[in-house]
């Protein structure tokens, strides 16, 4: 077992799907059992995997392993090539982290939704269509080639939509399942433009390692390179949820809170930043104005995020808001060329973010209300559950020694570094908002009065299948940011810490930035200290200072009307064109052209019938005139 | 030997008579008769024609003898159509036989 056997890992979920799907209703307990015990055993693939990449590496200098089935070669018309689509599997350290993420989040996950979709009337195909999910997902993050990758890039969508749409019964439900779906869809196409740009022009491989060493010995054109890199952010831009496509993920929360931890905040929202890490050589060899792209539209998303999430009173969506703030400081990073900072993110980001989805789950499965403006003073009655949300908090504020302090510290020190002082200076503020409303999250929810006594009667601790996956990611989102500790990483056996493992060009070692640090850490926690004393007891100075910027507070709450602006333009423009398309095709195509045509025959018909006469001369009379005609023809012709 | 000339115009005139008939009658049975001097026509032209350009083989021959047998079909053919027209309409005028037109 080593890395030729990698394709294990999403084949067993895959099989497991199969399996669920047409045996599931017949199978005990609707075969929850079956689809955890295949992502259990993928989780533990994971290993031997690791295992041999570490084993066949010298030092820092890693050994990818690569295989790859033929699945379709057919010669291309006039080209005179031959076109090959593979089935392969591609595993470096950047694969081996995503796998990490992928299969120990979504083990956690699928044990905790045991007990929180207990008794929901479709169960077994929750179950069914979270291991298609692990499957697709970890096709993504295996493909060796772009259109494999594009094939679980397309499955994980349809999942997300499957269960965002979950409760379908439910309109806002359903309307959220169709808006993410189109939504992402619109990033799609940008993806495929990409793809097809880079084989058109390229070695005529979709393989991603030789279209990099393709690009690397100057093959594209650097003009028609930015092009294409820029079409591959789309697709990444939809499905990480960044400006303007982020839209879809708050409303996503409609899904099972379970399938937002997994789906919307540690694994298929991520892949966008997997993408982009995976091609991040070719957005290198681009035009500087490429990567700019990425972290302008890192930065906004950041921005915009936070402050919604100040304004948002259903937890979920603080939380996906949070998720699209994390997801942006990934892009940042990325725009930076920091493949190290933005994979780090992406490991502890992954623990800590569904930590606080399962915290959140945790609260809604036991009180039924997921408003905070109806909750509050949980923490008497959910020990274990605020405990894990508080770190869950911590770890995304950055509080020291919290996993995410770390990943951001890397993250701020790069753009320190590599980027102009402004950009360094926009995060640290954001900073300070993510403290804020992850404080007003903790407060409004966990302490303080309870704010409905009915809701506070309803609450109580959770069983142990709810509690375990907490205690688990709370020690993870507790310790996961040691892993840059280069003395953690060689205890663990690796060459060194994280930067020695997830690299692009050079591994490099951990550096603490103390300055950084300090910073970071003063506005992180004066975000918390004033954050507790707005919204502390009743919150009434967070109520003074909304009422003194009514119009900011107003805007917030109205998500900076983005979806008022999609929704005109959605109403007058797309409508509008599709009503004169439409028009086009009823009267011009169909009562013109299609209608026209058959009518031209109809009535020639008709005007011809009467020539039948019925009676036997006329006809005599015709065929005599026709052979005349004829003979003339003839004669002419002959003469 | 008779010039083929001969042979032709006579065709050609007993070719025009019989068109002249189906044009101009309007009695069913003539316009039979005026058919088959129609056919006869054609047969002479066959006979004619094989005598002069193929002496050796009977292949013009056959096929007038073809004709004369096709008609003689379409004779008892057409003929019974008439009967059954007389019959049950009383009519041997081709022009009050209109029924089937659009």
């Amino acid at each position: 077992m080593g890395m030729d056997q990698a394709w294990l890992i999403p084949a067993i979920p895959a099989a497991a799907f199969v399996i669920l799907l047409i045996f599931g209703p017949y199978l005990p307990r609707k075969g929850d059992w079956l689809a955890i015990a295949a992502i259990g055993t993928s989780f533990i693939l994971v290993f031997p995997v690791l295992a041999d990449l570490l084993d066949q590496a010298d030092g820092t200098t890693y050994v990818a392993g690569e295989k790859a089935w033929e699945w379709l070669s057919f010669d291309l018309a006039g080209a005179g090539e031959t076109f090959n689509i593979e089935i392969g599997f591609y595993v470096d350290p950047i694969t081996i982290v995503m796998l990490a993420v992928v299969t120990l989040i979504a083990l956690m996950v699928q044990v905790y939704s045991i007990a929180y979709m207990k008794g929901d009337s479709r169960y077994g195909w929750y179950f069914t269509a979270m291991s298609l999910f692990a499957a697709s997902m970890l096709t993504l993050v295996l493909a060796n080639n772009l259109l494999l990758l594009y094939a679980g890039w397309e499955a994980v969508g349809f999942c997300s939509f499957l269960l965002i749409g979950f409760w379908y019964e439910k309109r806002s439900a359903a309307e959220a399942a169709k808006k993410a779906f189109i939504t992402t869809r619109i990033g799609d196409v940008g993806l495929l433009i990409g793809i097809i740009m880079l084989w058109l022009e390229g070695p005529n491989t979709f393989n991603i390692q030789e279209i990099i060493a393709f690009a690397e010995e100057g093959g594209y054109e650097t003009t028609y390179l930015t092009a294409a890199v820029l079409f591959l952010f789309m697709g990444a831009l939809g499905k990480s949820g960044q400006f303007p496509l982020h839209v879809w993920l708050p409303d996503a929360m409609e899904g099972p809170t379970p399938v937002s931890a997994l789906i919307h905040a540690a694994t298929m929202v991520v892949a966008g930043v997997y993408l982009v890490a995976r091609m991040l050589p070719l957005f290198e060899l681009a035009d500087p104005i490429a990567l700019d792209i990425v972290l302008v539209v890192g930065l906004i998303t950041v921005m915009i995020s936070a402050t919604m999430g100040l304004a948002a009173t259903d937890i979920k969506r603080v939380i996906a808001y949070s998720t699209l703030n994390s997801l942006g400081l990934m892009f940042v990073a990325l725009g930076s060329s920091a493949v190290t900072a933005a994979m780090l993110y992406l490991f502890v980001h992954a623990f800590f973010k569904a930590l606080l989805f399962l915290g959140a789950g945790s609260v809604i499965h036991a009180t039924e209300e997921q408003d905070m403006n109806r909750l509050g003073g949980l923490a008497a009655k959910m020990p274990i559950t605020a405990a894990m949300f508080a770190i869950g908090t911590l770890a995304m504020i950055g509080i020291i020694p919290l996993s995410g302090f770390w990943a951001k510290d890397e993250v701020l020190a790069v753009t320190r570094e590599e980027q102009h002082i402004v950009v360094y200076l926009v995060l640290l503020s954001s900073l300070f908002i993510t403290g804020l409303y992850m404080t007003r999250l903790f407060v409004r929810t966990f302490l303080f009065a309870p704010r409905e006594q009915e809701v506070y009667d309803r609450a109580h601790e959770n069983g142990l299948l709810i509690t375990v996956p907490l205690l688990i990611l709370g020690l993870l989102a507790t310790v996961g940011g040691f892993v840059v500790f280069d003395e953690v990483g060689e205890a663990l056996g690796f060459a060194g810490g994280f930067g020695q493992f997830v690299f692009l060009h050079e591994a490099h070692g951990f550096e603490f930035h103390l300055d950084v640090a300090v910073t970071s850490t003063v506005l992180a926690g004066g975000g918390v200290v004033f954050g507790w004393f707005l919204w502390r007891d009743k919150a009434e100075l967070a109520a003074s200072v909304r009422d003194r910027f009514a119009p900011i507070s107003t805007l917030l709450a109205n998500r900076y009307y983005i979806d008022e602006i999609y929704q005109f333009a959605i109403d007058h423009i797309v409508l509008g064109a599709g009503a004169l398309i439409a028009w086009f095709d009823r009267v011009v195509v169909n009562d013109a052209g299609v209608n026209g045509s058959a009518n031209i025959g109809y009535l020639a018909g008709f005007e011809a019938k009467f020539l039948q006469t019925g009676r036997l001369p006329n006809y005599a009379l015709a065929i005599v005139a026709g052979i005349l005609l004829l003979s003339v023809v003839m004669l002419v012709a002959l003469v | 030997m008779i010039p083929i000339d001969n042979f032709l115009v006579l065709s050609a005139i007993l070719f025009s008579l019989g068109m002249y008939g189906v044009l101009a009658r309007r009695n069913a049975v003539l316009i039979l008769m005026s058919v088959e001097l129609m056919l006869q026509a054609v047969v002479i032209n066959f006979v004619a024609f094989a005598v002069y350009l193929d002496p050796e083989t009977f292949t013009g021959i056959i096929f007038g003898i073809f004709v004369i047998v096709i008609a003689a079909a379409e004779v008892g053919l057409a003929l019974a159509i008439i009967l059954r027209l007389f019959r049950n309409r009383q009519i041997s005028n081709v022009d009050e036989a209109d029924l089937l037109k659009w």
